[in-house]
């Protein structure tokens, strides 16, 4: 579901943190997080984040290096963290991604 | 674009924002205004800031300021180093830039963040950096001549003892 609605148009949106300033700018960010997004996999699924918003949060490979992905599941679709991993992180199904 | 809570405080709504105060980033340099007719998403109670799809044109908005500012930095500095005693030919060659490129990046051209951020470097003590660049221009180029100089006492053939 998440898939759907980040690929719909204003379906996603990404919290500007430092962190993001990562990326070159803003639309390299937005670009950034929906490919993270499609092309999630439910092997880099870590836990869901159970607070005032419910957020899912993964370890994906990026250019060969771990990076964390939060974002809300309720639509539209909140990216809130996306950044390298700061330390190894072990997936919900056994998988270790290093930073 | 549908209105919704903000992650941050939790009590705003986010939506749609013009006007003036907001800014963005692109490379290495940050508070970039952005112009106050752009539309951006931002938060009515905390004014946390969310990209969405007018991204786009928020970058397409604030290039020419982007790039105004790597054109002031880089002049700033250049015009520091020629301050320092360096003449403008001399600095693009030691730089590697074709000849009138800081002249052109004066007028029009937007110099890379790489280039800025040299020139920025060398001004910071202008006759003591310049002195240490052509330094090290003369040793990497020295470097060179010596090693084909000991590639060719490697290949000269031995001769044969009487």
């Amino acid at each position: 579901m998440v898939k759907g609605t980040a690929a719909q148009p204003g379906g996603l949106v990404v919290l500007e943190t430092r962190a993001i300033m990562f990326f070159g700018d803003a639309m390299l960010a937005h670009a950034a997080a929906r490919e993270a997004i499609a092309s999630l996999r439910i092997t880099d699924f870590v836990r869901t984040i159970r607070q005032e918003d419910i957020c899912d949060a993964y370890a994906i490979q990026r250019d060969g290096k771990g990076w964390y992905l939060k974002f809300t599941v309720q639509p539209p679709v909140v990216v809130i963290s996306l950044h390298p991993l700061e330390h190894a992180t072990t997936t919900a199904s056994g998988r270790r991604v290093e930073p | 674009m549908t209105k919704f809570r903000c992650v941050q405080c939790r009590e705003g709504m986010v939506r749609p924002m013009t006007g003036p105060g907001r800014t963005t980033w692109m490379g290495n340099l940050r508070e970039l205004p952005i112009p106050d007719q752009i539309a951006t998403l931002g938060c009515e109670s905390c004014g946390a800031q969310y990209i969405g799809a007018e991204a786009a044109s928020v970058t397409e908005a604030v290039r020419p300021t982007y790039e105004a500012r790597l054109r002031e930095l880089a002049a700033s500095a250049a015009d520091a180093l020629l301050r320092a005693g360096s003449r403008s030919g001399d600095l693009e060659r030691l730089l590697g830039l074709s000849q009138g490129y800081l002249a052109r990046v004066r007028s029009r051209k937007a110099p890379s963040e790489g280039l800025t951020l040299l020139l920025m470097l060398l001004a910071e003590k202008p006759r003591a950096r310049l002195a240490e660049a052509r330094r090290l221009w003369e040793r990497a180029s020295n470097a060179g001549i010596r090693t084909k100089a000991k590639r060719a006492r490697r290949s000269r053939p031995v001769r044969a003892a009487a």
